[in-house]
């Protein structure tokens, strides 16, 4: 078996891996984050969701799930990047959403943003690979 | 679907609504559908057992979800009662329990301890948006769950001036729709103020005996030495002046004050104010106005001072800009929509899992019968990874498709249209990726045990040449 073949099979079994982990921590993601953002919070009321994205709640919580994560991964990490966009008009402070959350949750959505960051490395290392 | 119920013995019109979940409150809105919808009954105050009665529509799905979770904790044990969830401190009701009493017995730590009565339920009633339909009869229902976590009040102080609407109600309504706004526009700390100054007064009316009084709007204002009431003269005359301003502004800055970025937009608009011939005359009536209303000195009890264009002006301002050039956002229709679903996102909810999973497994399960029998196992492989990585390229694609919005501020469509495409480009890429990350696996599986194995004659011929 040739060092390419090798290549190609640990590549498969890396990707598979960080794709079932990625999946399974979305799903853990799923059964927090629909309920503190649709009915114990009401971070819905805010302009992001009221003007901008109000078709959240009516899709499945396998995607609304998605749209929350990236919602507080912007808070999270991109504050600087969003603070001045319109859709953030009403959030003075992202720690008032922030705080919703437990540190284990957090460090959740955290993991699911990188775990999809590997997987698209992935994906690039898939194609080069293909030229090899 | 309308239902049509027969009447049981015994059974009354407010015993059957009551059933479909219709507080007492709310009977008199439902009693008139409910005539509308059987004419045939003559008089529906008067029902007798066999008669039939057609149900709206909308009766049959008002059943909140919460009222259903309600009924399904009502036997929670008392054990139970303080559970904690990550952060989040959660509080079970029992019966007896009312809004005050929970407010004022769970927020006992160091931090809350010296939080005033109405900061207290305002913090309940912001973490707890179902407890306002509560505020009225003042006894809750057991086993609502609270969520009792001293949050800082945020942006959203809809449910801060809903605690204290009972002692602002009155006052509030004397000013004109623009002068509310202004109000609505304050800070979670000038909301503060403005409450610690209410119950100063509070306990001021009660040190002379005229608590009750105090209570009431006109009292209040009495109470405050005509200040307040001075206060509301120069708010309308401050609103009045600033509509005229807005007019002006929207003549000599048009749609490009509009689209310009927040920061420029105030630039914009402090110049064009101070420039203003009538903004001598604005000034005076902001300075009439009590100190707590424009800045937040009232909370440090300094002096009040409005000398200045605060933020909340300029927000007023902008906010009355976007009103006239109708910036439409997409929860009118899109809320307009649901409604007309009447219940049955679920079924669209149901078709989206559908989709993403149903179909996909379906269609790799064809591809698996279809294969010939020496790929069958690798194929079945593949197309199970393929299954699971649509799936993540999908959610992946959403999660992306919202950050990409975000970072270039498009608007509601546009957030729509591109979530919608990355959606569907992480479904089909990630599909492929994890397709033949599978068959790379079962390659490799395959080659270590047997060697290399062949998928096609040609293939097999090939390694030969």
């Amino acid at each position: 078996m040739s060092t390419v073949d090798h290549l190609k099979g640990i590549w498969g079994i890396s990707l598979c891996f960080w794709g079932l982990y990625g999946l399974y921590v979305s799903f853990r993601i799923e059964r927090f984050i629909v309920k503190r953002y649709e009915s114990e919070t009401d971070i819905l009321e805010t302009f992001f969701f009221k003007e901008h994205a109000s078709f959240t709640r009516y899709i499945p919580d396998f995607f609304s799930s998605a749209m929350y994560t990236s919602h507080l991964l912007m808070l999270l990490w991109g504050w600087r990047l969003y603070r001045n966009k319109k859709m953030y008009r009403d959030i003075k402070d992202p720690e008032t959403i922030i705080s919703h959350f437990s540190a284990k949750e957090i460090r959740l959505v955290k993991w699911f943003a990188i775990s999809c960051a590997i997987v698209m490395v992935h994906a690039v290392v898939f194609y080069a690979i293909k030229w090899i | 679907m309308a239902q049509t119920i027969t009447v049981a013995p015994g059974d009354t019109i407010g015993k059957i609504l009551a059933r479909r979940g219709i507080k007492a409150h709310e009977i008199h809105i439902w009693l008139g559908k409910l005539r509308s919808a059987n004419p045939h009954l003559g008089d529906p105050d008067r029902i007798w057992p066999g008669d039939k009665l057609l149900l709206p529509d909308s009766l049959i799905e008002a059943v909140p979800e919460y009222r259903v979770w309600q009924n399904a904790l009502s036997g929670v044990p008392q054990a139970l009662k303080r559970p904690h969830h990550g952060n989040t401190a959660l509080y079970f009701t029992m019966p007896g329990d009312t809004l005050d009493g929970v407010a004022q017995t769970m927020f006992t730590k160091e931090k809350t301890l010296g939080m005033s009565a109405s900061t207290k339920r305002a913090v309940l009633l912001n973490n707890n948006p179902v407890l306002i339909s509560y505020r009225v009869p003042k006894y809750l229902p057991a086993g609502l769950t609270l969520n009792i976590t001293p949050v800082m009040l945020s942006g959203q102080q809809r449910h801060f001036w809903q605690a204290e609407a009972p002692v602002f109600a009155d006052w509030v309504q004397k000013l004109d729709p623009g002068s509310r706004d202004l109000f609505q526009e304050m800070g979670p700390e000038q909301a503060l103020g403005m409450a610690q100054l209410i119950e100063n007064l509070r306990a001021a009316g009660a040190a002379v005996g005229i608590e009750d009084r105090v209570g009431a709007a006109g009292a209040l204002v009495s109470v405050g030495d005509g200040a307040l009431a001075a206060g509301v003269l120069s708010a309308a005359n401050a609103n009045a002046l600033m509509q005229e301003i807005y007019a002006d502004a929207v003549k000599r800055l048009g749609v490009k004050a509009v689209t310009s970025n927040k920061q420029n937009h105030i630039r914009q608009m402090t110049g064009l104010l101070k420039a203003h011939p009538k903004f001598p005359q604005l000034m005076q009536h902001l300075r009439d106005l009590p100190g707590f209303i424009v800045t937040g000195a009232a909370r440090k009890g300094a002096a009040p001072s409005a000398a200045g264009i605060t933020p909340q002006v300029v927000r007023h301002l902008r906010k009355q800009y976007w009103l006239a050039l109708s910036d439409r956002s997409s929860s009118r229709y899109m809320n307009t929509i649901a409604s007309q679903l009447n219940g049955r996102v679920s079924l669209l909810k149901t078709a989206g899992r559908a989709t993403t999973w149903c179909i996909p497994a379906a269609l790799g399960l064809y591809n698996v019968a279809s294969a010939a029998p020496e790929v069958r196992m690798r194929t079945l492989f593949a197309e199970g990874f393929g299954v699971v990585g649509g799936a993540l390229g999908t959610k992946a694609g959403v999660a992306a498709g919202l950050g990409i919005v975000a970072i270039l501020g498009l608007g509601p469509l546009g957030l729509f249209i591109t979530v919608f495409i990355c959606a569907s480009a992480g479904g089909i890429s990630g599909n492929m990726l994890f397709k033949s990350g599978g068959g790379f696996i079962y390659d490799y599986g395959a080659s270590i045990d047997a060697g290399t194995i062949y998928y096609s004659v040609e293939q097999l011929i090939g390694s030969f040449q």
